[in-house]
């Protein structure tokens, strides 16, 4: 493939990508979207395209008037947003530019249009797809401008031609490289490029879908389709101690208590919020804790579901949020003034369950009690046969607790948890429930306890949150969905508010919905990843990793302080040990020395020692030879490489006494090398002997 | 030789001895003593240890890219919004790799020139460059190679697409040397703006070398050949390797063969070989004098370039020459080696402040007055 149809393939591909990074903001219709990606396709043959519009005259001087107009429109009363009309332009252009990029410059144009489609859905969306999207991006912006580059390069080289020929060789490998670094890079500098901003709330759109289900009021069955979502709304992790959930006991996430109840419909009575104290920056102090009990930290990821209320677990101490104000009602529910439009994040602070796990602390002061009775005990005109069953379940009781007890009780034997909320009859909700149907969800268990324990003078109230949630093993936190939403009432006993939960649910949740898969749930753990580390990455985070990692370098110095004191304190001895023993190891030293030096000035040649003999026996059948010729040597007969043993012989023939030997010895040594018969230790002596005897000949003059 | 000599040990001697003119003696050459390169041409850049090995500058796009660069990262700290601080990360990133991939072209990227034989003032001389890639495995991309060229201040420039691993690509250009003398080749600077075309990753400039430039040479007209020159060659009546036939005699064993006259062997009916007369080549000597104090450089140079020509007439004409100047004489003698001689030292002749004294001359002599030619 060609330079310059690589790239134009590049383009497409990246307008694609492009198009799948809008589609992920939902700020343009899907279907522009997919017409703008058949265009692309279409665009690949424009040849084809312009012979059939070429027939109508000025086709795309009048399709782009006729744009311009419609954008106007769109601008001033037709698009959600402004920045909704700019990507309808921007799409325009993308398709223009399509059609009519001819040379490499106009299709690096039409790259740099897709940049600020990804640029603008950067700004509109944090899914989790855009990961993915842009991890392509990359890989193929890193493509493209590289082979704009040499496209462009080869133009301007006046070598047109080279362009248009089959890419070089290595291309892919450089490319992939290349892509491979950037995104590597991109990781590492998107985590240490410090976070300066402060922006509390993000310049982002909404989030997904805001689902209601938190409303100040609450009718009896509006739960139903919740119940079935498994859509994800909170992440909940514990970065202290992942196992502290065990520690939770019977955990929920209390979100509002309701105190009023006509019959069908739960409401707040009095809506005033006060606000709660501010500590420091973004971090509010709930309550005093109690000593002696131990703390939970835990890192709550809400998604935007369009309520107020803030789902903390109980007996709260302490939330972090970064918002500039938070509220808590006369039911002690904690809000924040408007719905958030992004996801928050927010840490809270709570105390584990000590003796009574079920026990909330009172807001009320002891001079409020009778305003609290008033309030709790509130009950509309109930049907004889409930107020009835109220009297027969607390008749004999001896506490309060008690009557809680067999209420709690009758309702989980007596009555089927289901989600199938249809009505039989026209009665009162509540009395159909308990006396008619026998089946309902939480809202009717909750609702009948409080209105059984109100019915005898024991003041309760309903309460709406989540319940635990299901722990994604892989990610390691705790995963809220939105079928956890859940109703119970807490009681007022001695002075304390306490949690009772009459729904037997759990046998049915197990049933209807059963554990999330391991490729859900590591589906899910990416998705909390790139929420908790790419989303929601803060400068928080990086000083907590700064930190961490100072903290591993002090230990690392100290360890390392340890090991260089250990060494340091060998050597030391070392050292010392030296001293006592200079004298011996110098002069051990320069025995050596002097051995060494005397070794390679003789090179063993003027020793008799037996093993040598028998290596050089062994391992250099013509070593005796390679002797002979360094003593000719020194005597200035050299043997040129050219020169045969015979020819070199030749040459001595000046010298009776040095020829005769040397004689003997190459003829010994034609038999050792090319008859491939070893010496005897006879003849080795006396080869030996012959080369004594030629170094103590006198020096002829040659 | 002496080029040669030069690039091999450039700075080494001295500067330029002005000769003795008491020894400037006909016939004698007199060894020639190259000048330090310094004295002419560019110094060679310096090589210390801090100097960076690549010079970096932005292109036009680079510089948009920058810029975009740093208007997004202040949109992301304003914001707070992650996933612009992640594009900015990609931009930040592309930066890094256009710098690292730019660097992995360039490096291990060997460069070979190949010189001409000669280089003549004014005359295009081919060059040649050799670009080898010495790396394993990776591709060098979009390698340009240039060299100002002398003459026009301008350069010469070549585009490499792509040299694969352990590949090479040869470059053959030509530069023009307006001056003669030793001079330094300007370099030849390896650059790339590869992988983004954001930067324009310069290498420092390799292979300057020295390289003498002689007198430009020109073909002369018969005007002006001197008549000394014009005389021919003469027989010298003995055996040599003549044109004219000599004697004839038997063919001997190790005879040449192009030499057996065949018509005269088939009469004979043995190889009959034909001998050649010796002949006398005309011996000139170019007196060339020192230009006076008043006289124009341009016409030094020209009237050194017309002794170029002259010498080299006289050699591709058979003829010996010997160019005797107030520095010394190159000796008589003959051949391109000879010619090599007169013209390294026409290249390196110095014009002094003064004229000097020259005592020669002979029998047939050329004198040649720089900038005031008059021939003799």
């Amino acid at each position: 493939m060609s330079l310059v149809l690589t790239f134009r393939l590049m383009g497409h591909i990246l307008v694609l990508d492009a198009l799948a990074a809008l589609y992920l903001t939902d700020t343009v219709h899907p279907a522009a979207l997919v017409l703008v990606a058949g265009l692309t396709a279409a665009a690949w043959r424009p040849d084809l395209f312009s012979e059939r519009l070429g027939q109508l005259p000025h086709f795309w001087e009048l399709f782009t008037v006729g744009f311009l107009i419609f954008a106007l429109a769109d601008l001033l009363f037709l698009a959600d947003s402004i920045i909704a009309a700019l990507l309808h332009l921007l799409l325009f252009l993308v398709v223009y530019r399509l059609f009519h990029a001819r040379t490499p410059r106009e299709h690096l144009e039409l790259v740099l249009l897709t940049f600020l489609q990804l640029l603008a859905a950067s700004t509109l969306t944090a899914s989790f797809g855009f990961l993915l999207v842009f991890c392509l991006y990359v890989v193929f912006a890193i493509w493209a401008f590289i082979l704009w580059d040499l496209t462009r390069e080869s133009e301007l080289a006046a070598c047109p031609g080279r362009a248009t020929q089959v890419m070089p060789s290595g291309f892919l490998l450089s490319g992939g490289y290349a892509a491979a670094l950037a995104l590597a890079l991109t990781a590492i500098l998107f985590f240490f490029i410090p976070r300066l901003g402060q922006a509390f709330l993000p310049f982002r759109a909404p989030l997904g879908v805001q689902t209601t289900g938190f409303t100040d009021r609450v009718e009896l069955g509006t739960y139903g389709s919740i119940q079935t979502d498994p859509t994800v709304i909170m992440r909940v992790s514990f970065p202290d101690d992942p196992s502290a959930l065990s520690r939770l006991g019977d955990l929920r996430w209390r979100g509002i208590a309701l105190d009023r109840f006509d019959g069908h419909t739960w409401s707040l009575s009095r809506s005033d919020v006060h606000p709660v104290r501010q500590a420091w920056q973004g971090r509010y102090l709930i309550a005093p804790y109690e000593l002696g009990v131990p703390f939970v930290s835990a890192e709550v990821f809400l998604e935007p579901i369009g309520t107020t209320a803030v789902f903390v677990p109980p007996r709260v101490v302490g939330i972090e949020l970064p918002l500039p104000r938070l509220g808590m009602d006369t039911a002690g529910s904690l809000s924040v003034p408007i719905p958030p439009a992004g996801r928050i994040r927010y840490q809270v602070l709570s105390q584990v369950a000590g003796p009574n796990p079920g026990r909330l602390r009172t807001s009320e002061s002891p001079e409020d009690l009778a305003g609290l009775r008033a309030r709790y005990l509130q009950l509309p005109a109930l049907r004889p046969r409930v107020r009835a069953l109220a009297e027969r379940l607390a008749a004999g009781a001896a506490t309060p607790s008690e009557v809680i007890a067999r209420a709690a009780t009758h309702l989980e034997r007596n009555i089927r948890y289901s989600l199938d909320l249809g009505r039989a009859t026209g009665r009162d909700p509540l009395e159909e429930f308990l006396f008619e149907r026998r089946t309902g969800n939480c809202e009717y268990f909750a609702s009948s306890l409080v209105v059984l324990l109100r019915a005898v003078g024991i003041p309760a109230r309903l309460v709406n949150g989540f319940q635990r949630g299901e722990w994604n093993e892989v990610g390691q936190y705790l995963a809220v969905r939105q079928r956890d939403a859940h109703s119970w009432a807490e009681v007022y006993v001695d002075g304390h508010w306490l949690t009772v939960d009459p729904t037997p649910r759990a046998a049915f949740e197990e049933r209807a919905f059963g554990q999330s898969g391991w490729i859900a749930l590591s589906f899910d753990a990416l998705r909390w990843r790139w929420n908790r580390y790419v989303v929601d990455y803060s400068l928080l985070d990086q000083a907590s990793f700064a930190l961490r990692l100072r903290q591993r370098s002090m230990a690392f110095q100290s360890a390392t302080g340890r090991t260089l004191g250990q060494w340091s304190a060998l050597l030391g001895r070392g050292v010392a040990a030296l001293r006592r023993h200079a004298r011996g190891l110098l002069g051990g030293v320069a025995l050596v020395a002097i051995v060494c030096i005397a070794l390679r000035r003789w090179r063993l040649d003027a020793l008799d020692w037996r093993w040598v003999r028998r290596a050089r026996r062994d391992h250099a059948p013509v070593a005796f030879y390679d002797g002979m010729l360094r003593l000719l040597g020194r005597r200035g007969y050299r043997r040129s490489p050219s020169t045969t043993a015979r020819e070199f012989l030749g040459t001595l023939i000046a010298e009776p006494p040095l020829h005769g030997r040397a004689e003997a010895l190459t003829a010994l040594y034609e038999r050792v090398r090319f008859g491939g018969q070893p010496l005897s230790p006879m003849e080795y002596a006396h080869a030996r002997t012959t080369l004594r005897e030629i170094m103590g000949l006198p020096r002829g003059r040659r | 030789m002496a080029k040669r000599r030069a690039q091999r040990q450039p700075g080494r001697r001295s500067g330029l001895r002005p000769a003795d003119p008491s020894r400037v003696s006909h016939g004698v050459p007199v060894p020639l003593h190259l000048p330090t390169l310094a004295a002419f041409g560019a110094p060679p850049p310096p090589r210390k240890w801090y100097w960076l090995p690549r010079t970096i500058r932005p292109t036009r796009e680079g510089w948009w890219f920058v810029g975009a660069t740093l208007v997004i990262g202040l949109a992301a700290t304003n914001t707070g919004n992650n996933l612009l601080y992640l594009m900015v990360a990609m931009l930040l990133a592309f930066l890094a790799v256009s710098g690292l991939l730019s660097e992995q072209s360039l490096r291990r990227v060997r460069l070979e020139r190949e010189m001409p034989e000669r280089v003549y003032a004014g005359t295009p001389a081919a060059f040649g460059a050799t670009l080898l890639n010495r790396k394993r495995w990776m591709t060098s991309f979009a390698l340009h190679l240039k060299e100002a060229n002398p003459a026009s201040g301008s350069g010469v420039h070549r585009f490499f697409l792509a040299i694969p691993p352990d590949g090479s690509e040869t470059w053959l250009y030509t530069l023009t040397f307006p001056r003669r003398g030793l001079q330094y080749l300007p370099g030849l600077i390896l650059s790339t703006r590869y992988p983004f075309g954001l930067f324009d990753k310069i290498a420092r400039p390799a292979l300057i070398k020295p390289i003498l430039v002689y007198p430009a040479v020109r073909a002369l007209p018969p005007a002006e050949v001197p008549a000394a020159l014009g005389l021919g060659s003469q027989e010298r009546h003995r055996r040599g390797r003549g044109a004219g036939l000599y004697n004839l005699r038997p063919y001997r064993a190790g005879d040449d063969l192009r030499l057996v006259h065949w018509k005269t062997s088939a009469r004979a009916g043995s190889l009959v070989l034909k001998e050649l007369e010796d002949e006398e080549h005309p011996q000139v000597c170019v007196i060339m004098e020192d230009p006076p104090v008043d006289a124009s450089a341009d016409q030094v140079e020209a009237d050194l370039s017309y002794v170029a020509s002259l010498a080299a007439h006289a050699i591709r004409g058979g003829a010996q020459i010997e160019v005797v100047t107030a520095e010394g004489t190159s000796g008589l003698g003959a051949g391109e080696r000879h010619l090599d001689r007169i013209l390294e030292r026409l290249a390196l002749y110095t014009i002094p402040r003064a004229p000097r004294p020259i005592d020669a001359g002979g029998e047939r002599e050329v004198r040649v007055r720089l900038g005031r030619r008059g021939v003799a």
